[in-house]
């Protein structure tokens, strides 16, 4: 196994101040490192080692200001690390921002020809490929506006058709697909999927979990610039999901209180037995227990418990109306709620709740977010149904029953289904 | 060490060869190495000089005129001021050529050396995303701003034609004296732009220095008048000076110049080179940092 990137001991670290100049000379001038110069410094990544063998594609995950982008920043080359090296082997091909090296005031035409001038493509191999670029960021019309007039998305388009256009060996993104509209996410994940089996090592820098569990066998799990995890990617996303689950909920307040009539002293979500779960299989019931005490008296109230995806869009929303109406809550006791067959695609959600006052609809509790929860893949794991989706990210799982019906044939289709 | 590396030559279904680059703290920079990682970019030299050209003629109304506007002008202004003095002050040429003759050489010197104070500062969002070595930013004016020499020096042939001075076969001369002046700009370009990256103020500071900078050199008078023993410490404190004066001698006098003291420069401008060349390859490794 042949090592594409290696990082031993990497330390990086940003100056909060600008340096004063006696130490940026002392650094220029001599080989000492000035250490004993005071100003706030933040250390991006600490002692980080890491190896990543040819033809491998890492996913890089964690929270924000982990050192993600940093570590993309020193294996492209940007910028160095302040102990410790980072070996690469073979061309790097990165796109790490929208609009990487380009000139605003240059037309489209002219950046690919600039751009290639700056990863080093001799200019005869550019025009080579020049038709390709076009044809694959479909902005033929717009090739000889100035750059300054695309919209994000188009700069985008025209960034990663050039640089996924020169066989990287290895090849840098850093979160910017997600600028782009579906198609040509749809497109550039394609163009990833066919450097990955051309041999090209991929790092990948993503908030999107589920687009880091389509294209990378390999995630390294980065906190507050050390390298907590490194390894299959469904285990360590899920080891990821459960610090984020456990961050957010410790960030919910055990007890929400009311204007003082209701208390809603605990949220719990369970499984079919009322066993406690924070991980659900796909289809599997999922049931919300929601813990209250009345001061005094019963207070009639509706409650609506919503569930939404990492990025807060709304899946669904269950409200207590039709069933029971009102809910007439007295003393202490436990609503409870539960999601028959949820077709929730393996990922994230967070668990909303809202009480209402029930005959003036009065807000008695807003909208809030009261519990998380992980849903895993079964034994269609995510990498199978992968090979049948492509790079279509699917929002529901709907059940389906097939069958086939030869209209003039005496042979009867045997009847099919799947959940 | 190397980064930013040439992309091998691309054929179709070929892997490129094997390079392996080391990001190191304790990288040395060598000189040579990264000498031929700059040849090896060279596209790029020159893809942003013509960037820069047409960047700077694009949208403007008066195009090339531009490349020569600005030393005719001084030329014109200075004529006013200076002219009247006979040609005491100018070596006993007409005015007009003497002054011409240094203002372009020295508008050469300084539009390279402004263009190359902010080309780190201003190249922000390639610096921090792409790797490249980044001497090609200031240095590509050196390429650009010979397009408006090359102008200039046209009209420069004009004005001699007009005031009916005669040039000897010594001119062919000025090619070298002006690879001594690339050689300055070189190293000094590389000073400003790493400097101004870490302290902006350096911005403000160029032009004025530029400014009094050709009071202080024979661009709009002669310095013949110095003492002969006094010329080596000028031209130590000045290079500029003695690279303008070896200008007017082989294009205006027809005079072959001292060898020793071309000797002397050029070693004097590679010396400097090599030094300002090696600080900036340090100070660039954490650039991206600072811009």
């Amino acid at each position: 196994m042949i090592a594409a990137v290696t990082c031993e001991g990497v330390w990086k670290r940003y100056r909060l101040k600008r340096q004063h100049l006696r130490y940026m000379l002392t650094d220029l001038l001599t080989r000492r490192r000035a250490d004993g110069e005071k100003g706030a410094t933040l250390w991006a990544l600490r002692d980080l080692t890491l190896e990543i063998p040819q033809g491998q594609t890492l996913g890089i995950i964690g929270s924000n200001g982990a050192g993600k982008s940093t570590l993309l920043r020193i294996v492209a080359g940007v910028t160095y690390p302040n102990e410790g090296h980072v070996r690469v082997r073979g061309h790097v091909g990165a796109l790490v921002d929208v609009g990487a090296g380009m000139h605003p005031d240059l037309t489209g035409r002219e950046n690919v020809f600039l751009y290639g001038a700056l990863i080093g493509v001799p200019r005869r191999a550019i025009r080579e490929r020049f038709d390709s670029i076009v044809a694959f960021s479909e902005l033929e019309e717009f090739l000889d506006m100035p750059v300054r007039h695309y919209s994000s998305g188009m700069k985008i388009r025209l960034g990663f058709s050039v640089a996924t256009q020169f066989d990287p060996a290895v090849f840098l993104v850093d979160e910017v697909l997600a600028v782009g509209d579906v198609g040509f996410q749809r497109k550039s994940i394609n163009r990833i999927l066919d450097l990955q089996r051309g041999g090209t090592t991929v790092i990948f820098v993503s908030h999107d979990l589920v687009m880091v569990e389509r294209l990378c066998t390999q995630v390294a799990w980065l906190e507050t610039g050390t390298l907590r995890e490194v390894g299959p990617t469904d285990q360590v996303i899920a080891r990821y999901l459960r610090t984020v689950d456990q961050k957010f909920l410790r960030q919910i307040p055990d007890v929400t209180r009311t204007n003082g009539a209701l208390e809603v002293s605990r949220i719990a979500l369970t499984d079919a037995v009322g066993a406690e779960r924070r991980e659900f299989a796909q289809g599997e019931p999922i049931g919300i227990n929601l813990h209250y005490r009345v001061r005094e008296g019963s207070l009639p109230v509706t409650i609506s418990f919503k569930i939404t995806d990492e990025q807060r869009r709304t899946l669904t929303i269950a409200h207590s109306v039709p069933e029971v109406s009102p809910l007439e809550l007295t003393g202490e006791g436990v609503v409870r709620c539960v999601f028959e067959q949820p077709p929730l695609m393996p990922r994230l959600y967070q668990v909303w709740v809202r009480v209402l006052r029930a005959p003036n609809f009065a807000e008695e509790l807003a909208w809030q977010p009261v519990a998380a929860f992980a849903v895993r893949a079964e034994e269609r794991g995510v990498h199978q149904t992968h090979a049948l989706d492509g790079s279509d990210l699917p929002l529901l799982d709907l059940p389906t029953r097939w069958s086939v019906s030869p209209l003039r044939s005496a042979l009867r289709a045997p009847g099919g289904g799947s959940r | 060490m190397s980064e930013g590396r040439v992309h091998p030559a691309l054929t179709a279904g070929a892997r490129p060869a094997e390079s392996v680059a080391v990001y190191s703290a304790d990288a040395r920079p060598r000189l040579w190495e990264n000498l031929k990682n700059v040849v090896a970019h060279r596209e790029l030299l020159f893809a942003i000089a013509e960037r820069d050209l047409r960047v700077r003629y694009k949208q403007t109304f008066l195009g090339a005129v531009w490349a020569v506007l600005p030393a005719v002008l001084m030329m014109v202004v200075f004529n006013i001021f200076l002219g009247r003095f006979g040609r005491s002050l100018s070596e006993g040429f007409p005015y007009p050529v003497f002054a011409y003759s240094g203002l372009i050489f020295w508008n050469y010197f300084a539009s390279v050396i402004s263009a190359a104070t902010g080309s780190i500062t201003g190249s922000y969002s390639i610096i921090t995303k792409v790797a490249f070595p980044r001497e090609i930013l200031p240095w590509t004016r050196i390429l650009s701003s010979g397009v408006d020499l090359l102008v200039s020096l046209s009209l420069f042939g004009v004005l001699l034609l007009v005031y009916r001075v005669d040039v000897s076969w010594t001119a062919v001369l000025a090619v070298p004296i002006l690879a001594i002046q690339v050689i300055l700009m070189a190293a000094l370009a590389l000073t400003v732009a790493a400097l101004n990256a870490h302290y902006r103020d350096v911005q403000y500071v160029v032009p004025l220095v530029l400014q009094a900078w050709m009071f202080m050199g024979p661009v709009v008078y002669s310095t013949q008048h110095i003492p002969g023993s006094l010329r080596w410490l000028y031209g130590i404190l000045n290079p500029m000076a003695l690279v303008i004066d070896a200008y007017r001698q082989v294009i205006l006098k027809g005079q072959v110049p001292d060898p020793r003291v071309m000797l002397g420069l050029f070693a004097g401008a590679a010396a400097l080179f090599v030094v300002c060349y090696t600080l900036f390859k340090r100070a660039d490794r954490f650039v991206a940092d600072v811009v």
